[in-house]
């Protein structure tokens, strides 16, 4: 008992539903009036006398009849294979409409027993293709090669991806300033590792900062040996607490800015002690007194205090 | 105005738009400045025109785009000193915080200068994204007789131009589209029947009359924010009602008892679906976008096109509820079935072309589209207005 729109319908529903093919199957490729022709004809011809033919005759009748009501008045909607997105959305439209309704009578024929797996996600093509946009989005699709590789580096190890990011700058021929932020990430390596690792690369500027959280047993422990930076010209040390150093002038030769702050100012001379291009020297945290700067000022003529 | 427009909706108005304020930030954007010049020149002489290099691109960046904030690399030094400064004075986050801001790039500028023995220079720039690395923008270009900063002059506003062709600071905003379809839709056939009666050993002849008849209304009401370049998060509205009723009067209805005559056949299904929720499939720890885009895209006759999508969650959300009686030769039927389906809704439209570039500072529009029925009787209409700034 399919109405005309509702078969309207049902024909666009076909793209999305293979089990409805059988039933399209048996539609009458003939007009009403080719059918109505062929029952006058059975009619007309039909010695309705004899049981067996009259049976036989009524049988076809039926089935043409059946054929009759099934046709609908207007030209069905073909789906062109190769239809544009805006026709199968518009399509999908009447499709979505009387799958509503198809779900509805499949139902009722089912008696409601099993009415939720009768439901097709119609949106899935769409959300698929919203799920693949997000993720090209944040897909790399450049391959940096050596000559796009930064001077400057900077490593926030509060980020997942900063250990990869430790490791690619390492293989990094180009660096020059490097930026270290301390993060839940660096754990893993402990800061004097870290040092190790990077002292072999050709640092001009290097920025430590945040350290204090990694090791704090060590803050009142052994001073920090620094590594050799053979070329550092800069060097920030800053928030990482009051581990103090052992004197870096053999490990910083050419240091021409240092800045440090929060360092116990007993220690400052004896670890600046030997820089010989020490230009700038920024200190605050901790406060210095007069007879300090004086040392400092005797000691490094040539050099700018930035002091708080 | 609409070029093509294709929208789905099982719709139905409520009361008032939704009209939440969300505001989304535009996210600033760091780029960090890096010119590399040819070997052969003393260490002054290559200082001096690394650092002219990156302020011609530096000061068309910053003009070009608000979203932008630039450090280069000859300035960093002095960059990390003031900030270190700033933080002695108070003046400054300090600390770690301070110089995670300063130095922290999301897009690295690589320029790339080459001179050539005839006099000529090349320049090269090109943006790369940090994550994902992806190249958002580049430009070159080849100068004889001019001088290198003037190339990279050039240069730098081809790099300009390729960015905002690519929407390096995207356009955000909102777009509120509003969806209405009232259906109404009837059908009357009239059919003979012939069908023989083994019983009464004649044949039945008569009609089928059958009616069928389709009312509903629809809409929906998507509010949908560009927060990026592409990504979107939308709220949604969305009802329909419906109510089809089929009717058959058969003068020679078949029993399955076998028995020939009469029957009239009613069956009335009622539909009411209500959407609310957009799916979340593509959302993320770092996006807290939901499964919605705006693709804004540029022509090269200076208008665009939004692409929209955005899709509801598959879910439970429709209740039915089928009658079906039948009286006359047959067993007498009176049923009624109620149960509930899972339905969803979608948008996969494209609104435009609208006059508009890449360089604009603001995207905005607004109409009313009469969208095509798919059945005689129904009215479908669409209203939608945008506004985008960057």
């Amino acid at each position: 008992m399919i109405g005309l729109p509702k078969l309207f319908g049902f024909l666009l529903f076909l793209m999305i539903d293979p089990a409805a093919i059988s039933y399209a199957q048996v539609k009458s490729e003939l007009s009403n009036s080719e059918i109505t022709e062929q029952i006058n004809k059975i009619i007309q011809s039909t010695n309705w006398t004899n049981d067996a033919e009259a049976k036989a005759a009524g049988l076809k009748i039926e089935a043409l009849t059946r054929l009759l009501g099934q046709n609908p008045e207007k030209p069905d909607t073909i789906i062109p294979s190769g239809a544009s997105a805006q026709d199968s959305a518009i399509l999908n439209e009447d499709a979505l409409q009387d799958r509503l309704f198809k779900i509805a009578l499949d139902a009722f024929d089912a008696k409601a027993t099993d009415a939720e797996n009768l439901s097709v996600d119609l949106s899935a093509p769409v959300r698929n293709e919203i799920i693949r946009e997000y993720k090209e989005d944040k897909m790399d699709s450049y391959v940096l090669t050596q000559a796009d590789m930064p001077h400057l580096v900077v490593i926030d190890f509060n980020e997942e991806s900063s250990v990869q990011e430790l490791s690619v700058m390492l293989q990094n021929p180009n660096v020059r300033d490097l930026v270290l932020l301390y993060g839940p990430y660096a754990n893993q390596f402990g800061l004097e590792n870290l040092l190790d690792t990077i002292c072999k690369l050709p640092l001009k500027t290097l920025v430590i900062s945040g350290f204090h959280v990694i090791t704090p047993e060590e803050a009142h422990t052994l001073p920090l040996v620094l590594p050799k930076f053979p070329e550092l010209e800069v060097f920030y040390w800053i928030k990482n607490g009051k581990r103090e150093f052992s004197p870096i002038a053999t490990s910083t030769p050419i240091l021409k800015e240092f800045y440090l702050d929060s360092y116990p100012s007993t220690g400052l001379t004896g670890i600046l002690e030997g820089l010989k291009s020490l230009s700038v020297f920024g200190y605050s945290g901790m406060s210095l007194d007069v007879h300090q700067i004086n040392v400092l000022k005797t000691l490094f003529p040539h050099c700018k205090f930035v002091i708080n | 105005m609409i070029r093509y427009l294709c929208c789905i909706g099982l719709i139905f108005g409520l009361a008032g738009f939704m009209q939440s304020n969300r505001a989304f930030a535009q996210k600033q954007k760091n780029v960090y400045i890096e010119a590399t010049v040819p070997a052969g020149l003393d260490a002054e002489e290559q200082e001096e025109m690394e650092y002219r290099l990156e302020s011609v691109f530096a000061l068309n960046l910053k003009m070009s785009f608000s979203c932008v904030t630039v450090l280069t690399r000859s300035t960093f030094r002095n960059e990390l000193r003031n900030d270190y400064q700033q933080a002695l004075t108070g003046n400054g986050s300090g600390g770690s915080a301070m110089f995670g801001s300063l130095c922290k790039y999301d897009y690295l500028l690589k320029i790339e200068l080459n001179s050539f023995e005839s006099g000529a220079s090349f320049v090269s720039a090109k943006v790369i994204s940090r994550r994902p690395v992806k190249v958002v923008g580049e430009a070159s270009l080849l100068g004889r007789n001019m001088d290198q900063t003037a190339v990279a002059r050039e240069v730098a506003l081809k790099l300009v131009d390729d960015l905002s062709a690519n929407e390096f600071c995207p356009f955000t905003g909102t777009l509120f589209l509003d969806q209405t379809d009232i259906q109404h839709f009837n059908d009357t056939t009239k059919t003979p029947v012939f069908v023989y009666d083994p019983n009464r050993k004649q044949m039945c002849e008569g009609f089928s009359i059958n009616t069928y008849e389709k009312s509903g209304t629809q809409k929906t009401k998507w509010e949908i924010n560009r927060i990026g370049r592409g990504a979107a998060i939308a709220d949604l509205q969305s009802e329909m009602d419906e109510l089809i009723e089929e009717h058959e009067e058969n003068d020679c209805y078949t029993c399955k008892s076998g028995r020939i005559g009469g029957r009239i056949w009613t069956r009335t299904t009622s539909q009411r679906f209500v959407a609310s929720r957009v799916s979340e499939e593509s959302k993320s720890a770092e996006d807290q976008t939901n499964d919605a885009r705006i693709e804004i895209r540029f022509q090269d006759d200076s208008t665009y096109l939004l692409i929209i999508k955005a899709t509801s969650v598959f879910e439970k959300n429709t209740d039915v509820s089928i009658q079906e009686t039948a009286t006359g030769t047959c067993d007498g039927i009176n049923t009624r079935q109620t149960f509930q389906t899972a339905n969803t809704i979608f948008l996969n439209a494209t609104l435009g072309p609208f006059k508009g570039t890449s360089s604009d500072t603001q995207l905005s529009g607004s109409g009313t589209v009469e969208l095509p029925s798919n059945q005689d009787g129904g009215e479908s209409e669409l209203v939608y207005r945008f506004s985008f700034r960057r």
